[in-house]
């Protein structure tokens, strides 16, 4: 789907049909059917709050937890929250697992995927301001920023240098400006939905999602979210190895699979 | 003469090892190849120690010191066979994410029995709303 128009949503691919059908009155397309996928490793302590959240602000949705090989109970606790909850049976880390959401996401037709983080950083009660752009049809993709504005949200100076380093990475790759590259919060439409299902990176997927879509086309707008420090659970991106971390990915950034338009994961879908 | 029965007890012996593990289909077609490859070359390079093949083939390429060429090749052919190792294990590993979530949609759990149809006139149950059920049963 690199040069051709983009897609419509009635040209959703993988849309299962006996599903369709055992739902009268439902088959109709329209840009509404959202699933909310939620990757979430050991996070017991705040999955069940994440999810009445998203169940209070956004009740119309379809709520995917995807557990990736938890050590805790964080599926159990989903599933009784009310949460669809796929359980990977190996560890795939954050890629894999937000994939298996989208993955998910385009096999049952939905419009509109939102991924938030299951551990109760991001404000649910600000999926609507991700979901504008999108309806409004002026961005296939948006990415929830802390740093605009919205929030009293702050993070160590280490962590800001890393933060305008990996912004201005993403700029020379895409053109366009991003302030928080490595935010989880964000939303896709149809095309981003067919695009990551296809094909998402593992190794850095936040940052290099965005580059990734942006060669593909998509319109990826930034919209300003407010977020709150962890409760619970360790940033997969902190202390000594942070370092370490922004060496990786500039290499994956500068000389990276990205270079490639298309590496097929899932033949199947595309 | 006690270094040409060492090496040779070396390479026959690892030309046996090799032989074995393709027998009991330890290894694959490929790799097989590649390890009979390299056994024989050990034998020849034992075998022909007395006639000095090393030390002509190691002047032939301007090598003043002989296991200096078997250094030589040792190092490029651990390198390409790591290099390919590596290919090899990124390869699998995306296979393997592939299945994973294969593994991880086929067996999707929601959170309650849905039966479609009933003649629940009331407002539909959470798990209709918005998005469609799971194909797998629950629990």
């Amino acid at each position: 789907m690199t040069s051709q128009p983009l897609m419509t949503e009635q040209d959703i691919p993988g849309v299962d049909i006996e599903m369709e059908t055992s739902r009268s009155g439902d088959a109709t397309p329209r840009l509404s059917r959202i699933c909310v996928v939620v990757p979430a490793f050991n996070e017991a302590g705040s999955i069940t709050r994440v999810i009445s959240r998203l169940r209070e602000v956004v009740p119309d949705a379809h709520i995917l937890v995807v557990d990736d090989d938890s050590d805790d109970d964080t599926a159990t606790r989903a599933l009784r929250s009310g949460a669809t909850v796929i359980t990977l049976p190996v560890n795939l880390g954050i890629g894999g697992a937000v994939q298996a959401g989208y993955l998910y996401a385009l096999r049952h037709g939905f419009d509109i995927a939102i991924q938030v983080d299951g551990d109760d950083q991001h404000d649910p009660a600000e999926i609507d301001r991700l979901l504008d752009p999108i309806r409004s049809r002026r961005a296939e993709m948006t990415v929830g920023s802390r740093w605009l504005g919205r929030g009293d949200y702050v993070a160590p100076a280490g962590r800001r240098i890393a933060m305008r380093l990996l912004a201005t990475l993403v700029r020379w790759r895409t053109g366009g400006t991003f302030t928080d590259t490595t935010s989880g919060f964000r939303a896709v439409g149809p095309q981003g939905i067919a695009l990551f299902a296809r094909t998402y990176p593992t190794d850095f997927p936040e940052v290099e999602s965005l580059v990734l879509a942006s060669r593909h086309g998509l319109r990826v707008e930034e919209v300003p979210v407010r977020m709150t420090p962890r409760s619970h659970g360790q940033s997969s991106i902190a202390g000594l190895r942070s370092a370490y971390y922004m060496a990786r990915v500039t290499v994956a950034l500068l000389i990276g699979s990205l270079s490639r338009k298309d590496t097929s994961k899932h033949k199947e879908a595309s | 003469m006690r270094a040409i029965v060492l090496a040779m007890v070396l390479s026959v012996g690892f030309l046996v090892v090799s032989v074995v593990a393709m027998r009991r289909q330890q290894l694959r077609e490929q790799a097989a190849l590649l390890w009979l490859s390299v056994s024989f070359v050990m034998v020849l390079v034992s075998a022909t120690l007395p006639i000095h093949l090393l030390d002509r083939v190691s002047h032939l390429v301007g090598i003043a010191y002989a296991p200096d060429l078997v250094l030589l090749l040792a190092v490029l052919f651990l390198m390409v066979l790591v290099f390919h190792l590596s290919l090899s294990l990124a390869r699998l590993s995306a296979k393997q994410t592939a299945l994973v979530q294969e593994i991880g949609l086929m067996t999707a759990m929601t959170p309650t029995p849905v039966a479609i149809g009933t003649d629940d006139t009331t407002e539909a149950p959470e798990q209709l709303r918005g998005g469609p059920e799971s194909t797998a049963p629950p629990g």
